[in-house]
């Protein structure tokens, strides 16, 4: 038995991740 | 509860805004010809293109869905949620980067099937992609009638009917180019939803410690197992369904074939990583409206989680959440619209009913097509609220992908590949698949009654094994090179044959 979610979020900042992801669920368990 | 007079207020600025935008990149971009229409002549930038292609995946259920899988399982709903949906842009990464090597001057990829196998497997194509994307279109449709008619106390069936007009008219007027430059305000729209009203909801009620606090108070003894991430008590009904069937959604969704034909080729893997990763961010924030909902009540179902937390919100947050909400609705549905008359024009009309049609002739097919399935879609969704429930439809939707992703694989990287084994391995797979389906629901037959995990699996196994099996029984020899030497005025470094100008 987070909210990093917000900052990442921010992706938004507008010629012709899998580790994290792992490391969240082992370290959120 | 926002006023039915306010929800038809937003419903009529939102369709002129999206009209008008339209009609300005109409004019902007001359599209005035079936590449234009279709592809946005190759040469769309990797801002808009990654904007377009995650707001695509964004889709509106997501509102209601993430919270939902917050509901049942906790914080780990968030990745079970949000990773076959991620999963898609990877895995489409090796086709992409392979189709835009084979073959540069596609315009949507079924029609490589037609160069690489030939004209049966061209059709069994077509159809799967075809129902795959009217029922994309009819999800999403669902999710705004229920949604945005329930907010607004607007008759769902008129609800629908609007988005459809409006969406048929501005693809009608931009084709791709339409669909990508309203997708691009759509996406502005959603991070404000994420980044602006998702914090408002958790500050309305206290923030993140007080959020904690109560949700341990509301769960009592839940409370370790839905605050612990590696719960995994789901994984078979929440998680495994959505990877084995959407997870792959994107190699067969002429959506984002569409996207990866327009962006420049140079950029092709960086649009679909960043795209993905930032659609696993947003589905993140979407999980925090779970989160307040599930710190809030303690007696709601976790399928009305979402609208029940969203209603803490004051009126005036309300009444923007609900033009957001329109904003990531008709950004998926005018995607696969869009795909839909391009599969029409060129995969049916072109290829099969008037090879010798002309460039005008094509493009009032496509413009035709727009406005034939936005009605065929707006029909169908008026049918699916009233039998079918929307994880059965999301689930259906799935099942395309299951019988085309394994044959499509081995068709542009195993020489050997025929066409007599992809044909059967997709007719079979679909005909079992519906068929474990209809055993699952009971709807007519009852066994053997499987998860839906295991029925998307067996799909995956009877197509890919049934190709390969047959194939390397009766064996093809390929060669790759010849499909981007024939038929073509693009050659394969992009130019054109013949000269540096068109």
């Amino acid at each position: 038995m987070m909210i990093l979610f917000w900052l990442a979020e921010a992706f938004g900042a507008v010629d012709t991740f899998f580790a994290v992801i792992i490391l969240g669920i082992i370290v959120g368990a | 509860m926002v006023t039915q007079l306010t929800g038809a207020g937003l419903l009529v600025a939102w369709g002129g805004a999206m009209i008008a935008l339209s009609y300005y990149i109409y004019r902007r971009q001359s599209v005035n010809d079936t590449e234009e229409f279709i592809t946005a002549g190759g040469r769309a930038q990797v801002g808009l293109t990654t904007a377009s292609f995650a707001v695509t995946w964004m889709w509106a259920g997501d509102i209601l869905g993430v919270p939902q899988y917050v509901g049942i399982t906790g914080v780990a709903g968030t990745w079970m949620y949000a990773a076959p949906a991620v999963l898609s842009s990877f895995v489409v990464i090796p086709f992409a980067l392979r189709m835009r090597k084979l073959f540069p001057q596609g315009l949507t990829y079924s029609e490589y099937f037609i160069e690489r196998f030939g004209n049966l497997a061209h059709l069994v194509v077509i159809f799967v992609i075809l129902y795959t994307m009217v029922l994309g279109g009819v999800i999403q449709l669902f999710v705004g009638g229920t949604v945005i008619g329930g907010l607004t106390g607007i008759d769902p069936n008129i609800v629908m009917a609007v988005l459809m007009g409006v969406i048929g008219v501005y693809i009608l007027l931009g084709g791709l180019w339409g669909s990508m430059t309203t997708d691009f305000v759509q996406f502005v729209s959603a991070l404000v939803l994420t980044l602006v009203f998702v914090p408002l909801l958790l500050l309305e009620t206290g923030g993140p410690g007080q959020v904690y606090e109560q949700m341990v108070a509301n769960l009592g003894s839940q409370a370790s197992s839905f605050l612990s991430m590696a719960n995994f008590n789901a994984i078979e009904d929440l998680f495994l369904p959505y990877a084995l069937g959407l997870g792959v959604w994107g190699v067969v969704s002429l959506a984002t074939w569409q996207r990866v034909f327009a962006v420049r080729r140079d950029k092709t893997s960086r649009f679909l990583t960043i795209g993905g990763i930032g659609v696993f961010t947003t589905i993140a924030m979407y999980s925090v409206i779970g989160f307040v909902g599930l710190a809030a009540f303690t007696d709601v179902a976790p399928g009305n989680l979402s609208i029940e937390a969203l209603g803490l919100m004051p009126d005036w947050a309300a009444i923007l959440f609900l033009l957001v909400a329109l904003m990531v609705l008709g950004s998926s549905v005018d995607s696969y619209l869009t795909a839909i008359a391009s599969l029409t024009s060129r995969d049916i009309y072109y290829r099969h009913l008037n090879t010798g049609a002309s460039d005008d002739q094509q493009l009032r097919v496509a413009r035709g097509a727009s406005i034939g399935f936005a009605i065929v879609i707006f029909v169908a969704t008026v049918f699916a609220l009233g039998s079918i429930s929307f994880v059965q439809l999301l689930l259906i939707g799935g099942i395309g992908a299951s019988a085309l992703v394994g044959p499509f694989a081995l068709s542009l990287f195993w020489k050997k590949a025929s066409q007599a084994g992809f044909v059967t391995g997709v007719v079979v797979s679909q005909i079992v698949t519906a068929y474990l389906l209809a055993a699952s629901y009971g709807i007519v037959v009852s066994t053997p009654a499987l998860k839906l995990w295991e029925i998307m699996a067996v799909g995956h196994l009877v197509s890919t094994g049934l190709t390969a099996i047959l194939s390397a029984a009766s064996p093809d020899d390929f060669h790759f090179e010849s499909i981007a030497q024939e038929g073509s005025e693009v050659v394969a470094d992009g130019g054109v044959k013949g000269g540096d100008n068109k």
